[in-house]
Protein backbone atom coordinates (compact mmCIF):
# COMPACT_ATOMS: atom_id res chain seq x y z
CA UNK A 1 0.00 0.00 0.00
CA UNK A 2 1.95 2.90 -1.00
CA UNK A 3 0.84 6.49 0.52
CA UNK A 4 1.87 8.45 -2.83
CA UNK A 5 -0.95 6.47 -4.51
CA UNK A 6 -3.90 8.20 -3.01
CA UNK A 7 -4.24 12.11 -3.62
CA UNK A 8 -5.59 12.65 -0.71
CA UNK A 9 -2.92 11.35 1.71
CA UNK A 10 -0.17 13.44 -0.79
CA UNK A 11 -3.00 16.64 -0.18
CA UNK A 12 -2.85 15.46 3.99
CA UNK A 13 1.30 15.37 3.70
CA UNK A 14 1.70 18.68 2.26
CA UNK A 15 -1.14 20.36 4.56
CA UNK A 16 0.56 19.02 7.45
CA UNK A 17 4.27 20.04 6.46
CA UNK A 18 2.68 23.67 5.99
CA UNK A 19 1.52 23.36 9.55
CA UNK A 20 4.08 21.93 10.66
CA UNK A 21 6.20 24.58 9.50
CA UNK A 22 3.97 27.39 10.85
CA UNK A 23 3.06 25.87 14.28
CA UNK A 24 6.10 26.07 15.61
CA UNK A 25 6.22 29.92 14.70
CA UNK A 26 3.29 30.46 16.96
CA UNK A 27 4.22 28.08 19.96
CA UNK A 28 7.26 29.30 20.81
CA UNK A 29 6.09 32.70 21.96
CA UNK A 30 3.07 30.60 23.88
CA UNK A 31 5.52 28.21 25.61
CA UNK A 32 7.55 31.35 26.40
CA UNK A 33 4.94 33.47 27.39
CA UNK A 34 2.95 30.91 29.47
CA UNK A 35 0.16 31.42 27.53
CA UNK A 36 -0.66 27.67 26.46
CA UNK A 37 -3.59 27.59 28.07
CA UNK A 38 -4.56 30.71 25.67
CA UNK A 39 -4.21 28.50 22.68
CA UNK A 40 -6.37 25.41 24.29
CA UNK A 41 -9.61 27.94 24.76
CA UNK A 42 -8.92 29.99 21.19
CA UNK A 43 -8.59 26.01 19.83
CA UNK A 44 -12.11 25.52 21.40
CA UNK A 45 -13.80 28.46 19.54
CA UNK A 46 -12.55 26.88 16.37
CA UNK A 47 -14.99 24.08 16.80
CA UNK A 48 -17.68 26.45 17.57
CA UNK A 49 -16.95 27.55 14.27
CA UNK A 50 -17.22 24.39 12.46
CA UNK A 51 -20.49 23.73 13.95
CA UNK A 52 -21.70 27.09 12.74
CA UNK A 53 -20.21 26.44 9.32
CA UNK A 54 -21.32 22.78 8.64
CA UNK A 55 -25.47 24.05 10.14
CA UNK A 56 -24.82 27.04 7.67
CA UNK A 57 -23.76 25.35 4.64
CA UNK A 58 -20.13 27.68 4.71
CA UNK A 59 -16.87 26.21 4.66
CA UNK A 60 -16.27 25.21 8.04
CA UNK A 61 -12.62 26.41 7.51
CA UNK A 62 -13.37 30.06 6.69
CA UNK A 63 -16.15 29.91 9.82
CA UNK A 64 -13.78 27.93 12.27
CA UNK A 65 -11.10 31.10 11.51
CA UNK A 66 -14.15 33.67 11.80
CA UNK A 67 -14.68 32.45 15.46
CA UNK A 68 -10.79 31.78 16.14
CA UNK A 69 -9.90 35.79 15.55
CA UNK A 70 -13.45 36.46 17.34
CA UNK A 71 -12.00 34.30 20.54
CA UNK A 72 -8.76 35.93 20.09
CA UNK A 73 -10.33 39.58 20.53
CA UNK A 74 -12.83 38.74 22.86
CA UNK A 75 -9.55 36.91 25.27
CA UNK A 76 -8.28 40.51 24.80
CA UNK A 77 -11.06 42.06 25.93
CA UNK A 78 -11.81 40.29 28.94
CA UNK A 79 -8.20 40.77 29.95
CA UNK A 80 -8.67 44.28 29.92
CA UNK A 81 -11.51 43.95 32.19
CA UNK A 82 -10.26 41.62 34.56
CA UNK A 83 -6.17 42.55 34.69
CA UNK A 84 -6.07 40.44 37.73
CA UNK A 85 -7.18 37.57 36.57
CA UNK A 86 -5.67 36.63 33.17
CA UNK A 87 -6.41 32.86 34.02
CA UNK A 88 -10.66 34.07 34.23
CA UNK A 89 -10.62 35.18 30.76
CA UNK A 90 -9.16 32.61 29.36
CA UNK A 91 -11.87 29.59 31.26
CA UNK A 92 -14.57 31.93 29.99
CA UNK A 93 -13.70 31.55 26.35
CA UNK A 94 -13.07 27.69 26.68
CA UNK A 95 -16.73 27.31 28.50
CA UNK A 96 -18.06 29.59 25.74
CA UNK A 97 -16.50 27.97 22.91
CA UNK A 98 -17.29 24.52 24.50
CA UNK A 99 -20.93 25.68 25.22
CA UNK A 100 -21.80 26.58 21.95
CA UNK A 101 -19.85 23.56 19.79
CA UNK A 102 -21.79 21.20 22.06
CA UNK A 103 -25.15 23.17 21.65
CA UNK A 104 -24.41 24.00 18.06
CA UNK A 105 -23.16 20.53 17.22
CA UNK A 106 -27.10 18.88 18.27
CA UNK A 107 -28.09 20.96 15.06
CA UNK A 108 -25.29 19.67 12.26
CA UNK A 109 -26.76 16.82 10.46
CA UNK A 110 -23.59 15.32 9.40
CA UNK A 111 -22.39 14.20 12.19
CA UNK A 112 -19.41 12.18 10.71
CA UNK A 113 -17.69 15.74 9.88
CA UNK A 114 -18.41 17.29 12.74
CA UNK A 115 -16.56 14.57 14.83
CA UNK A 116 -13.93 14.57 12.13
CA UNK A 117 -12.68 17.91 13.46
CA UNK A 118 -12.47 16.67 16.79
CA UNK A 119 -9.40 14.57 15.87
CA UNK A 120 -8.50 15.55 12.82
CA UNK A 121 -8.85 13.92 9.49
CA UNK A 122 -6.99 13.72 7.04
CA UNK A 123 -9.25 12.95 3.69
CA UNK A 124 -11.16 15.37 5.07
CA UNK A 125 -9.12 18.07 2.75
CA UNK A 126 -10.20 19.38 -0.76
CA UNK A 127 -8.15 20.66 -3.19
CA UNK A 128 -9.68 24.50 -3.01
CA UNK A 129 -8.80 24.00 0.58
CA UNK A 130 -5.24 23.07 0.22
CA UNK A 131 -4.21 26.26 -1.84
CA UNK A 132 -6.12 28.40 0.87
CA UNK A 133 -4.19 27.03 3.68
CA UNK A 134 -0.94 27.29 1.18
CA UNK A 135 -1.49 30.96 0.84
CA UNK A 136 -2.33 31.37 4.51
CA UNK A 137 0.43 30.07 5.94
CA UNK A 138 3.03 31.98 3.50
CA UNK A 139 1.43 34.87 4.35
CA UNK A 140 2.14 34.21 8.60
CA UNK A 141 5.67 32.53 7.63
CA UNK A 142 6.40 35.75 5.71
CA UNK A 143 4.43 37.96 8.37
CA UNK A 144 6.48 35.99 11.44
CA UNK A 145 9.50 36.48 9.63
CA UNK A 146 8.92 40.27 8.87
CA UNK A 147 8.31 40.86 12.94
CA UNK A 148 10.83 38.48 14.33
CA UNK A 149 12.81 40.69 16.58
CA UNK A 150 10.23 42.28 17.75
CA UNK A 151 8.37 38.98 18.62
CA UNK A 152 11.40 37.76 20.21
CA UNK A 153 11.36 41.06 22.64
CA UNK A 154 8.03 41.22 23.34
CA UNK A 155 8.54 37.07 24.36
CA UNK A 156 11.40 37.94 26.37
CA UNK A 157 9.76 40.53 28.72
CA UNK A 158 6.68 42.63 27.23
CA UNK A 159 7.06 45.60 30.20
CA UNK A 160 10.75 45.62 28.94
CA UNK A 161 9.72 45.96 25.50
CA UNK A 162 7.35 48.18 25.81
CA UNK A 163 9.53 50.79 28.07
CA UNK A 164 12.32 50.52 25.29
CA UNK A 165 10.05 51.81 22.53
CA UNK A 166 8.66 48.65 21.06
CA UNK A 167 5.46 48.74 19.47
CA UNK A 168 4.18 45.64 21.99
CA UNK A 169 0.57 46.16 21.31
CA UNK A 170 0.75 46.29 17.65
CA UNK A 171 2.83 43.04 17.52
CA UNK A 172 1.16 41.50 20.07
CA UNK A 173 -2.34 42.19 17.93
CA UNK A 174 -0.33 41.19 15.09
CA UNK A 175 0.59 37.31 16.88
CA UNK A 176 -2.80 36.98 18.86
CA UNK A 177 -4.47 36.85 14.50
CA UNK A 178 -1.25 34.48 13.62
CA UNK A 179 -2.13 32.57 16.38
CA UNK A 180 -6.08 32.60 15.46
CA UNK A 181 -5.08 31.68 11.54
CA UNK A 182 -2.42 28.87 12.76
CA UNK A 183 -5.52 26.81 15.03
CA UNK A 184 -8.31 27.17 12.87
CA UNK A 185 -6.00 25.50 9.58
CA UNK A 186 -3.99 22.84 11.94
CA UNK A 187 -7.92 22.19 13.23
CA UNK A 188 -8.59 20.39 9.76
CA UNK A 189 -6.04 18.37 9.90
CA UNK A 190 -5.62 17.38 13.62
CA UNK A 191 -8.22 18.39 15.26
CA UNK A 192 -9.50 20.76 17.35
CA UNK A 193 -8.74 18.34 20.63
CA UNK A 194 -4.82 18.44 19.94
CA UNK A 195 -4.17 21.59 18.41
CA UNK A 196 -2.45 23.04 21.57
CA UNK A 197 -0.16 19.96 22.07
CA UNK A 198 0.59 20.87 18.17
CA UNK A 199 1.96 24.11 19.58
CA UNK A 200 3.36 23.42 22.66
CA UNK A 201 5.09 19.64 22.05
CA UNK A 202 7.82 20.83 19.13
CA UNK A 203 8.76 23.47 21.40
CA UNK A 204 8.92 21.30 24.96
CA UNK A 205 11.34 18.85 22.54
CA UNK A 206 13.42 21.38 21.68
CA UNK A 207 14.01 23.01 24.35
CA UNK A 208 15.58 20.32 25.72
CA UNK A 209 18.10 20.35 23.17
CA UNK A 210 18.70 24.26 22.40
CA UNK A 211 20.52 27.05 24.32
CA UNK A 212 19.45 29.97 21.84
CA UNK A 213 16.32 31.05 20.74
CA UNK A 214 16.84 30.68 17.39
CA UNK A 215 18.18 27.46 17.69
CA UNK A 216 15.47 26.91 19.92
CA UNK A 217 12.60 27.72 16.81
CA UNK A 218 14.72 25.59 14.46
CA UNK A 219 14.64 22.60 16.67
CA UNK A 220 10.97 23.02 16.92
CA UNK A 221 10.26 23.46 13.01
CA UNK A 222 12.13 19.93 12.49
CA UNK A 223 10.59 18.42 15.95
CA UNK A 224 6.97 19.60 14.49
CA UNK A 225 7.63 18.62 10.52
CA UNK A 226 8.65 14.97 12.14
CA UNK A 227 5.42 14.74 14.51
CA UNK A 228 3.05 15.85 11.69
CA UNK A 229 4.30 14.15 8.94
CA UNK A 230 5.18 11.10 11.12
CA UNK A 231 1.76 11.23 12.55
CA UNK A 232 0.32 11.29 9.33
CA UNK A 233 1.71 8.21 7.47
CA UNK A 234 1.23 6.30 11.25
CA UNK A 235 -2.43 6.62 11.07
CA UNK A 236 -2.59 5.97 7.50
CA UNK A 237 -1.23 2.54 7.74
CA UNK A 238 -2.74 1.67 10.82
CA UNK A 239 -6.23 3.18 9.82
CA UNK A 240 -6.19 5.61 12.98
CA UNK A 241 -6.99 9.14 13.13
CA UNK A 242 -4.53 11.45 12.81
CA UNK A 243 -4.50 13.74 15.93
CA UNK A 244 -4.15 10.96 17.83
CA UNK A 245 -0.90 9.34 16.14
CA UNK A 246 0.39 12.63 15.46
CA UNK A 247 -0.16 13.67 19.51
CA UNK A 248 1.44 10.04 20.65
CA UNK A 249 4.59 10.66 18.83
CA UNK A 250 5.27 13.84 20.05
CA UNK A 251 4.53 13.07 23.30
CA UNK A 252 6.33 9.74 23.28
CA UNK A 253 9.15 11.45 21.64
CA UNK A 254 9.61 14.36 24.15
CA UNK A 255 9.48 11.71 26.64
CA UNK A 256 12.58 9.71 25.46
CA UNK A 257 14.36 13.48 24.99
CA UNK A 258 13.81 14.20 28.67
CA UNK A 259 17.34 12.16 30.37
CA UNK A 260 19.24 13.92 27.21
CA UNK A 261 18.54 17.36 29.10
CA UNK A 262 19.26 15.64 32.04
CA UNK A 263 22.50 14.46 30.59
CA UNK A 264 23.57 17.51 29.11
CA UNK A 265 23.58 19.15 32.74
CA UNK B 1 22.14 72.00 30.72
CA UNK B 2 18.77 70.76 32.08
CA UNK B 3 18.73 67.16 30.67
CA UNK B 4 15.85 65.74 33.45
CA UNK B 5 13.40 68.00 35.25
CA UNK B 6 11.09 66.56 37.60
CA UNK B 7 8.64 69.30 39.19
CA UNK B 8 6.64 67.87 42.49
CA UNK B 9 6.33 64.43 42.31
CA UNK B 10 4.50 62.72 44.36
CA UNK B 11 3.58 58.65 44.93
CA UNK B 12 1.35 56.93 47.41
CA UNK B 13 0.08 53.46 47.85
CA UNK B 14 -2.98 53.03 49.91
CA UNK B 15 -1.64 53.88 53.89
CA UNK B 16 1.33 54.78 52.52
CA UNK B 17 2.76 57.98 50.98
CA UNK B 18 6.44 57.09 49.81
CA UNK B 19 7.06 60.33 48.71
CA UNK B 20 6.07 63.92 48.47
CA UNK B 21 6.67 67.41 45.97
CA UNK B 22 9.85 66.30 44.97
CA UNK B 23 11.43 68.55 42.65
CA UNK B 24 15.39 68.21 41.00
CA UNK B 25 16.59 69.01 38.15
CA UNK B 26 19.40 66.86 36.59
CA UNK B 27 22.24 68.61 34.38
CA UNK B 28 23.72 66.43 31.41
CA UNK B 29 26.59 64.55 32.08
CA UNK B 30 25.62 64.43 35.87
CA UNK B 31 25.64 61.73 37.95
CA UNK B 32 22.52 61.20 40.52
CA UNK B 33 22.52 58.83 43.25
CA UNK B 34 19.47 57.97 45.55
CA UNK B 35 20.25 55.95 49.11
CA UNK B 36 17.44 55.39 51.83
CA UNK B 37 15.77 52.37 53.76
CA UNK B 38 14.22 49.56 52.52
CA UNK B 39 10.53 50.24 51.68
CA UNK B 40 11.37 54.04 51.56
CA UNK B 41 10.08 54.38 47.77
CA UNK B 42 13.64 54.76 45.83
CA UNK B 43 12.96 52.02 42.93
CA UNK B 44 8.91 53.97 42.22
CA UNK B 45 10.84 57.45 42.25
CA UNK B 46 13.59 55.85 39.69
CA UNK B 47 10.83 54.47 37.78
CA UNK B 48 8.82 57.36 37.66
CA UNK B 49 11.78 59.52 36.77
CA UNK B 50 12.74 57.15 34.12
CA UNK B 51 8.84 57.07 32.66
CA UNK B 52 8.86 53.26 33.85
CA UNK B 53 5.93 53.94 35.74
CA UNK B 54 3.22 57.06 35.99
CA UNK B 55 3.94 59.74 38.16
CA UNK B 56 0.58 60.39 40.73
CA UNK B 57 1.03 64.01 40.73
CA UNK B 58 3.67 66.63 39.17
CA UNK B 59 5.82 66.44 35.91
CA UNK B 60 8.95 65.02 34.23
CA UNK B 61 10.47 65.90 31.51
CA UNK B 62 13.23 64.43 29.82
CA UNK B 63 14.88 66.78 27.19
CA UNK B 64 17.92 67.01 25.77
CA UNK B 65 19.31 70.37 26.05
CA UNK B 66 21.23 70.62 22.79
CA UNK B 67 18.51 69.80 20.43
CA UNK B 68 15.40 70.61 22.33
CA UNK B 69 13.79 67.35 21.84
CA UNK B 70 12.00 65.01 24.06
CA UNK B 71 14.43 61.76 24.63
CA UNK B 72 13.33 58.75 22.70
CA UNK B 73 12.83 55.31 24.73
CA UNK B 74 16.16 54.63 23.80
CA UNK B 75 17.62 57.37 24.47
CA UNK B 76 16.92 57.07 28.16
CA UNK B 77 17.55 53.24 29.32
CA UNK B 78 16.22 51.46 32.33
CA UNK B 79 17.88 48.88 34.08
CA UNK B 80 16.32 47.59 36.85
CA UNK B 81 16.79 44.95 39.42
CA UNK B 82 16.32 41.35 37.65
CA UNK B 83 15.28 39.02 40.25
CA UNK B 84 17.91 35.80 39.49
CA UNK B 85 14.62 33.28 38.72
CA UNK B 86 12.85 36.14 36.57
CA UNK B 87 14.09 34.75 32.75
CA UNK B 88 14.79 31.42 33.85
CA UNK B 89 14.62 28.56 31.40
CA UNK B 90 14.07 31.27 28.98
CA UNK B 91 15.97 29.72 25.81
CA UNK B 92 18.10 33.38 25.25
CA UNK B 93 22.29 33.59 24.50
CA UNK B 94 23.66 36.70 26.13
CA UNK B 95 24.65 37.82 22.45
CA UNK B 96 20.96 37.95 21.59
CA UNK B 97 19.45 39.51 24.69
CA UNK B 98 21.81 42.51 23.97
CA UNK B 99 21.36 42.60 20.52
CA UNK B 100 17.62 42.96 21.23
CA UNK B 101 18.28 46.36 22.47
CA UNK B 102 18.44 47.29 18.67
CA UNK B 103 15.33 46.53 18.25
CA UNK B 104 13.50 50.08 18.46
CA UNK B 105 16.42 51.87 16.68
CA UNK B 106 15.96 49.62 13.87
CA UNK B 107 12.32 49.89 13.17
CA UNK B 108 10.15 47.43 11.60
CA UNK B 109 11.21 44.72 8.93
CA UNK B 110 14.71 45.29 9.30
CA UNK B 111 17.78 43.11 11.29
CA UNK B 112 20.40 44.23 13.21
CA UNK B 113 23.68 45.21 11.22
CA UNK B 114 26.63 43.50 11.28
CA UNK B 115 28.42 46.11 13.16
CA UNK B 116 25.70 46.30 15.83
CA UNK B 117 26.16 42.49 16.21
CA UNK B 118 30.15 43.16 17.21
CA UNK B 119 29.46 46.41 19.29
CA UNK B 120 26.92 44.06 21.26
CA UNK B 121 29.96 41.38 21.56
CA UNK B 122 32.46 44.29 22.23
CA UNK B 123 30.09 45.35 24.77
CA UNK B 124 29.92 41.79 26.61
CA UNK B 125 33.31 41.83 26.62
CA UNK B 126 33.65 45.08 28.50
CA UNK B 127 31.30 43.29 30.90
CA UNK B 128 33.69 40.41 31.44
CA UNK B 129 31.63 37.88 30.12
CA UNK B 130 33.54 37.27 26.66
CA UNK B 131 33.48 33.47 27.28
CA UNK B 132 29.54 33.84 27.96
CA UNK B 133 28.34 35.56 24.77
CA UNK B 134 26.58 32.26 23.46
CA UNK B 135 25.73 30.93 26.81
CA UNK B 136 22.22 31.09 28.04
CA UNK B 137 20.96 33.35 30.07
CA UNK B 138 19.82 30.70 32.42
CA UNK B 139 23.30 29.65 32.95
CA UNK B 140 24.43 32.44 34.43
CA UNK B 141 24.92 33.85 37.76
CA UNK B 142 22.95 36.71 39.26
CA UNK B 143 25.66 39.41 38.86
CA UNK B 144 26.66 37.86 35.27
CA UNK B 145 22.70 38.55 34.39
CA UNK B 146 23.13 41.96 36.07
CA UNK B 147 25.93 42.82 33.45
CA UNK B 148 24.30 41.43 30.45
CA UNK B 149 21.36 44.03 31.04
CA UNK B 150 24.06 46.66 31.82
CA UNK B 151 25.66 45.88 28.53
CA UNK B 152 22.32 45.76 26.13
CA UNK B 153 21.97 48.96 28.05
CA UNK B 154 24.62 51.06 27.24
CA UNK B 155 25.50 49.32 23.64
CA UNK B 156 22.46 51.57 22.06
CA UNK B 157 24.39 54.82 23.54
CA UNK B 158 21.57 56.40 25.46
CA UNK B 159 22.01 59.99 27.10
CA UNK B 160 20.17 59.01 30.33
CA UNK B 161 21.01 55.96 32.19
CA UNK B 162 18.57 54.78 34.84
CA UNK B 163 20.39 52.16 37.35
CA UNK B 164 18.49 50.33 40.27
CA UNK B 165 21.13 49.15 42.46
CA UNK B 166 23.40 47.56 39.50
CA UNK B 167 26.09 46.32 42.00
CA UNK B 168 24.07 44.17 44.00
CA UNK B 169 25.11 40.89 42.63
CA UNK B 170 28.64 42.10 41.62
CA UNK B 171 32.12 40.89 43.01
CA UNK B 172 33.92 43.63 44.72
CA UNK B 173 36.46 43.63 41.94
CA UNK B 174 33.90 43.60 39.02
CA UNK B 175 31.92 46.66 40.89
CA UNK B 176 34.71 48.73 40.49
CA UNK B 177 35.49 47.60 37.08
CA UNK B 178 31.81 48.36 36.48
CA UNK B 179 31.93 51.83 37.98
CA UNK B 180 35.52 53.03 35.95
CA UNK B 181 33.22 51.85 32.47
CA UNK B 182 30.15 53.75 33.72
CA UNK B 183 32.64 57.10 34.61
CA UNK B 184 33.91 56.62 31.36
CA UNK B 185 30.98 57.04 29.37
CA UNK B 186 29.78 59.90 31.96
CA UNK B 187 32.75 61.46 31.22
CA UNK B 188 31.68 61.34 27.19
CA UNK B 189 28.40 62.71 27.94
CA UNK B 190 26.07 60.41 29.53
CA UNK B 191 24.22 60.98 32.76
CA UNK B 192 23.48 58.76 35.44
CA UNK B 193 20.56 58.27 37.88
CA UNK B 194 21.12 55.48 40.50
CA UNK B 195 20.05 53.35 43.41
CA UNK B 196 22.79 51.85 45.64
CA UNK B 197 23.07 51.08 49.33
CA UNK B 198 26.57 51.81 49.31
CA UNK B 199 27.46 54.86 50.41
CA UNK B 200 31.06 55.22 50.36
CA UNK B 201 30.34 54.20 46.50
CA UNK B 202 28.30 56.70 45.78
CA UNK B 203 30.20 58.87 47.42
CA UNK B 204 33.36 58.35 45.26
CA UNK B 205 31.13 58.33 41.93
CA UNK B 206 28.33 60.58 42.37
CA UNK B 207 27.64 64.30 41.68
CA UNK B 208 24.80 64.45 44.43
CA UNK B 209 23.37 62.45 46.47
CA UNK B 210 19.45 62.37 47.49
CA UNK B 211 18.58 60.27 50.63
CA UNK B 212 14.42 59.11 50.67
CA UNK B 213 13.55 59.65 54.66
CA UNK B 214 9.81 59.16 55.43
CA UNK B 215 7.93 61.41 52.59
CA UNK B 216 10.99 63.73 52.03
CA UNK B 217 13.38 63.41 49.42
CA UNK B 218 16.89 65.11 50.73
CA UNK B 219 19.43 66.24 49.32
CA UNK B 220 23.04 65.46 51.07
CA UNK B 221 25.47 67.62 51.66
CA UNK B 222 29.53 66.47 51.94
CA UNK B 223 29.26 67.24 56.05
CA UNK B 224 25.88 65.19 56.39
CA UNK B 225 27.20 61.90 54.21
CA UNK B 226 30.44 61.78 56.41
CA UNK B 227 28.29 62.09 59.25
CA UNK B 228 26.05 58.98 57.83
CA UNK B 229 29.25 57.47 56.64
CA UNK B 230 30.24 57.51 60.27
CA UNK B 231 26.88 56.27 61.22
CA UNK B 232 26.77 53.75 59.24
CA UNK B 233 30.49 52.56 60.34
CA UNK B 234 29.44 52.46 64.03
CA UNK B 235 26.22 50.74 63.36
CA UNK B 236 28.08 47.87 61.46
CA UNK B 237 30.71 47.34 63.92
CA UNK B 238 27.89 46.90 66.48
CA UNK B 239 26.35 44.64 64.60
CA UNK B 240 29.49 42.70 64.07
CA UNK B 241 29.93 42.90 67.62
CA UNK B 242 26.70 41.03 68.01
CA UNK B 243 27.24 38.57 66.13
Amino acid sequence: MNIFNYDFMIRALWVGILVGLMAPLIGQTIVLRRMSMVGDAVAHTTLAGVAIGLILGIDPLISSLVTALLGVFLIDVLRKRLPHYADVSIAILMSLGIGLAGTLSSFVRDTNRFTAFLFGSIVAISQEEVFLISIVVLIVIVVYRLFYKEIFAMTFDENLAQHAGVNVKLVNLIFMIMLGVTLSIAAKTVGTLILSSLLILPVASALQLSKSYKSTLVWSILFSLFYMVGGLILSFYIGAKPGGTVVLLAVLTYLALLPIRRLRR
Amino acid sequence: MTILNAKHLSYAYPGKTLFKNFTCEVKKGEWVTFIGNNGTGKTTLLKVLAGVIETQEGTVSLIDPLTKVQLKPTERVYVGQHEFSQHDGFPATALEIVVSAYTPLLGLFKNPKAHQIESAKAMLKKMGLESYIHKQLSELSGGQRQRVFIAKALCIQPKVLFLDEPSSALDANFTLELFRLLKSFQEEGLTILMITHDLALAQSVSDRIFCLEEVDVLQLDAPSIQEELAHRHTHLGETHEHL
